[in-house]
């Protein structure tokens, strides 16, 4: 195949990811400058390098074929965008994500975690997901996020006690849209009608 | 569709990156007159891992008087180079930076100066070539 006229400015690498959470709702971010944590964000700190940041489309989907295996259509309902990632600090933060409605209180520099049932409704957050490659830069708000944990917790003397994550991007109406999650990028390619 | 990528040289970017933040002179060659303390780096292999991503292994050895100061300057070099992650040195993109080799004790065998040596593996982000050019 003959070289050919595919702008590799274009593929996106992200060199860098943190995660932000903040109570439902925080405000969007409206630029890629402004200090998350001046919106009411926390960072939620050290992430699997290896793991990254996952992102899944999902929905339930059917294929509808005419008489004579003529596959007239593909349907597609329920669809959902989840985003999955392993934090790696052990702080209140990223335990208040893993365990909604659970109790932590810090008595002379001990502290006492009871861990309970997950309250789902309480797993409700806002996180922002800011992402760059070199000086392009990402911010992806995800305004009713829900939060669990889900998978394995290493304890052991040879890997990092991470909490596997899940977040599933709630449907979120704001401005008479409904959406799943909304980004913000400097990123020229992207320029709308480009 | 194909495209053609030109990496950087990975030495010459690292190098540039990594002398503007160490406390010793950093080079690709061994200077003469030669330093007490320095650091060389040298490019022993890597792959480009995506379209776009060149992954160079960069050999790093850490020069100085004494045994503890070639651990204490590699110690710090290494730090150094995972620092360079997320960063835009050149107008080159750093990506991840791995250890591929660990410190190791290998005093220079011709003047027996102390030397401590490791590797890593650092992504760095190439860029559109075109033939001719």
């Amino acid at each position: 195949m003959p070289v050919g006229n595919g702008n590799t400015d274009a593929a996106r690498i992200w060199t860098t990811a943190d995660v932000y959470a903040g109570p439902y709702v925080t405000a969007a971010p409206t630029n890629l400058t402004t200090a998350l944590n001046t919106l009411g964000y926390s960072l939620v700190g050290l992430m699997s390098q290896d793991d990254g940041i996952k992102q899944t489309f999902s929905a339930d989907e059917s294929d509808k074929f005419a008489y004579g295996s003529i596959l007239v259509r593909r349907t597609s309902i329920k669809d959902k965008v989840q985003f999955g990632f392993t934090a790696w600090e052990d702080s209140d933060i990223v335990y208040k994500l893993a365990h909604p409605g659970s109790s932590s209180t810090t008595t002379g520099g001990v502290t006492t975690r009871k861990i309970k049932a997950r309250n789902i409704g309480l797993a409700i957050r806002s996180l922002v997901l800011e992402l760059s490659d070199g000086s392009v830069a990402k911010r992806v708000w995800i305004p009713k996020a829900q939060v669990l944990l889900n998978g394995d917790q290493p304890l052991k003397d040879n890997e990092i006690a991470g909490y596997p994550l899940t977040v599933d991007a709630l449907a979120y109406t704001s401005g008479g849209e409904t959406f799943f999650y909304q980004e913000l990028t400097n990123d020229t390619s992207a320029t709308a009608g480009s | 569709m194909t495209v053609a990528v030109r990496f950087p040289d990975a030495e010459a970017v690292v190098a540039s990156a990594l002398a503007a933040v160490a406390a010793v002179p950093v080079r690709t060659v061994i200077p003469a007159p030669r330093p007490t303390s320095f650091v060389r780096l040298l490019r022993t292999g890597g792959v480009a891992r995506t379209t776009v991503t060149d992954a160079p292994i960069l050999t790093v050895e850490a020069w100085a008087q004494r045994p503890s100061q070639a651990a204490a300057l590699a110690a710090t070099t290494r730090a150094q180079l995972h620092a360079l992650a997320g960063t835009v040195a050149g107008g080159v993109t750093i990506g991840r930076v791995t250890d591929v080799s660990g410190p190791q004790n290998l005093p220079d065998p011709v003047s027996d100066q102390a030397r401590y040596t490791f590797a890593v593996e650092i992504y760095l982000r190439g860029t559109r070539f075109t033939p001719g050019s």
